[in-house]
Formats: structure tokens, sequence, C-alpha cells
């Protein structure tokens, strides 16, 4: 084995990630080579020094950072997407679609009344307009008394539509690492303390876009 | 029907929340080192952690329970660190050795410094030694940096640095075998014992 190879191989004889094949030749050639040698040498120093630079202990502060920025992000609408499947991808297709149909028509009618004389205006000429997507989801919220223990409820309405709510209460650890979560018919129930949880939620949800009321129970800040 | 499924998500954020800040606590001082072994720069190597977490929760949903998450958050500060940072070509931080020290008063302290060539004892000067293996470090491609930082630093074997580089093992070798070579050169001025007896090779 050359020099050349040899020092290529010798950060990985240290590292010890060598075949055994190649860990014998590299050994083989340092015990008759003085300059591979201090190669060697070398580089066990510079494995040495950069493994026992002293570590330096991240900022008190960069947990805050992360969190705060995590919570400037927009609340997350997209596992809604993905997890609603067809619906949304109706509702998406008529939101794009159904606006241009209609910019559509209206420029159509005078046109085809204009060269074909003919009247397309039924008596009633209604239409019905798409749901406006801007209107910002409302969350409701009904919490047990601070310190108290009892049931948290609150509820989303999203879009102006009636009867589109649903409620979901909680009651331990749906915010804490041990989430257990049962499955009922009215929806997803948790066990909890709710002023933690309720916190925790309003953190979550002081996104611009959603609006929250009080029907109930005492002020969580 | 629709908004239940959106409270059920809503659920999951929050409890994907708490597990994701008790991960971030626990691998918060590992990213932050990395992140400054490879900037050389306290405030860089902050903005670098915090952005390589706030990414990491992100796409916290691709993550796969149960497979290493410490990896899968390296690769994210690697990708980060040599995608965007290089980009920005930024200095590296290197504290000045002869410029006078501010006190607090507003008096300027001239530093002494130890000429390190002709005073072993130096050698051992702890403080001295990582500034001086931080400006080596500096000096090489990102690529050999994160190599041999992942290797040597924090103990990685060279398949897991693989993994985190998405590289294959024998260009970890190779980038780990450049990398130390180009500090081997770099690092000797610090061990004055040994300085000049190394050739380049």
């Amino acid at each position: 084995m050359t020099c050349n190879m040899t020092q290529r191989l010798i950060s990985a004889y240290v590292d010890r990630e060598l075949s055994e094949d190649e860990r014998a030749r590299v050994r083989q050639h340092l015990a008759l080579c003085a300059e591979c040698m201090v190669v060697y040498e070398a580089t066990i120093e510079v494995k040495t020094a950069l493994g026992s630079m002293a570590p330096s202990p991240c900022p008190e502060c960069l947990w805050e950072g992360v969190r705060s920025r995590i919570a400037a992000l927009p609340f997350q609408a997209e596992p809604e997407r993905t997890r609603l499947g067809p619906l949304r991808a109706v509702w998406s297709f008529a939101r794009l679609v159904v606006p241009a149909a209609v910019a559509g028509t209206i420029v159509a009618i005078p046109l085809v009344h204009m060269i074909f004389g003919i009247s397309l205006f039924g008596p009633a000429g209604t239409r019905q307009q798409p749901i406006s997507s801007s209107t910002p989801p409302r969350l409701v919220i009904s919490a047990p008394a601070s310190g108290e223990s009892g049931v948290a409820r609150y509820s989303m309405t999203r879009g102006v539509a009636s009867g589109q709510t649903a409620s979901m209460s909680s009651s331990s650890g749906l915010f804490g690492l041990d989430t257990t979560a049962r499955h009922s018919d009215r929806g997803d129930e948790y066990s909890s303390s709710p002023d933690e949880q309720l916190n925790l939620l309003l953190r979550r949800m002081q996104d611009s876009s959603v609006t929250y009321t009080w029907i109930g129970g005492s002020t969580h800040e | 029907m629709v908004n239940q499924q959106a409270l059920a998500t809503t659920a999951q954020h929050l409890s994907k929340d708490a597990e994701f800040e008790s991960l971030v606590l626990r691998y918060q001082n590992s990213v932050y080192n990395i992140a400054l072994r490879m900037s050389g720069n306290p405030d860089e190597a902050q903005d670098l952690a915090q952005e390589a977490f706030v990414r990491a929760y992100r796409s916290f949903d691709s993550y796969r329970r149960g497979t290493s998450f410490d990896k899968w958050l390296y690769r994210i500060v690697t990708n980060l660190y040599i995608d965007e940072v290089r980009k920005r070509r930024r200095k590296p931080y290197v504290e000045s050795l002869d410029e006078p020290i501010t006190m607090s008063g507003g008096n300027e302290v001239d530093r002494e410094i130890a000429d390190l060539s002709h005073s072993p004892e130096m050698v051992y000067d702890r403080e001295h030694l990582d500034i001086c293996i931080q400006s080596a470090l500096a000096e090489l491609p990102p690529e050999f940096r994160m190599a041999v930082i992942l290797c040597d630093i924090e103990g990685f074997s060279y398949e897991e640095i693989a993994q985190i580089m998405g590289t294959s093992i024998g260009t970890v070798r190779s980038r780990i075998h450049r990398g130390r070579r180009g500090l081997r050169e770099r690092i000797a001025p610090c061990f004055p014992a040994r300085s000049g007896e190394v050739r380049p090779t």
C-alpha cells in the first residue's frame, strides 16, 4: 500500500470505519512508515481537539423564540384540507369555478341577447351566491371557573352557513404529553384540567382570522 | 361533520405542540451546538437553530414517530445551513485577538496575547484552543465541516452521517478525510509542540 492510499484511509482507520482487510493493511503500513505515522498522530490530534471543544449551552431564549414563531404561524388549515378529501375538493373547485361561471354568464347573456335576440332571463332571475370564504371561523368556548374541575367545551363555526357547528368537550391531558382520546358519538372527548387547556388553546387561536366568544365560565387570559 | 373533523385536527395540533415542545427542549442544546460550530457566530447559530426548529415543526406531520428524531432534525439543520446560509456568504464570527477590550466603565484594556508558538502551557488554554479550532473549521467547505462536526463533536458513525447528510458512506468517508486533512494543517499552529511537524500531504 502506498503512502497516498494509506493517508486516504487514515481518518476512517482512526474512526474504526474500515473493513478488517483495509484495517490490517493500514496498520501494516503505519508500522513501517514514519511519515504516515505523523499524519496518523496528527489526525488523532484533530479528532481529539474537536471532541474536547467546550460545548456551548444554547441561549435560554432559544425555545421562546421558536415558540413565538410557531404561534405566529397561521392556524393550520392544511391538515383539514387533506382530511376532508372529497368535500373539500368539491368546495375548492366550486369556489374557483362558480364566480368565474357567474362572470362568464353575466358577459354572455347580453351578447346572446344582442346577437341572437334571445332573452335568457327567466322571470325570477335569482342566483344563489356562494358562501363567502372570507368569513372568519368563530370559536365559542365555555369553561368552568378558574381552578375548578369540570368540562370545557368549545365549538367552531366556519362560514356563514348555519348548522355547520361541531363541539368537542375536553376534560385531562388533552394538551399535555399524555394525551388519551376517547371517541364518542358527539365527537372526540378528552379528559383534562380546563384551565391549562384553554390557555393553550387560546394561545393557538391568536390568529387574527379567528374570533372567539365566551358563552360561559370564567375569563381566562 | 366537516367542522367536527376540523376540531379533531385542532386537538391533534395541540397535542402535537406538546410533543414537539418536549423534543425541542431535549435537542436544543445539541442543535445549537452544531449550528454554532457550523456558523462560528452565536447570533447566527441561534437564528439557524430556531429556523431549523420552525421548519421541523412545519413538517412534523411527515416525521414518522419511532424513527430517530435527532437524525431527522440534524438533517434539517444540515440542509438549512448548506443550502441557505452558504448562499448568504456571511463572514464567520472571529473574535479579534488584538483589539482592546472595552470594560464596563468605558476604559479600554489591552489584551495580553501570548505567542502560542513559544508558550507550551497555552496549549492547554481551552478557550484559545477552541477559538483556534473554530477559525480552522470556518475555512472548510460546509459539507466537509458538517461531516467532521457530526463525526467528532456529535459522535455519529459514518452510516448515520450518511443518513443525515443524504449521501453515501463513501462520500462521508471522503468528506471526513478531506475535512480533517484541512484541519490538520490549520490546527497545527494551535499546538506549538507539534507545529511544523506535519507536512501537507
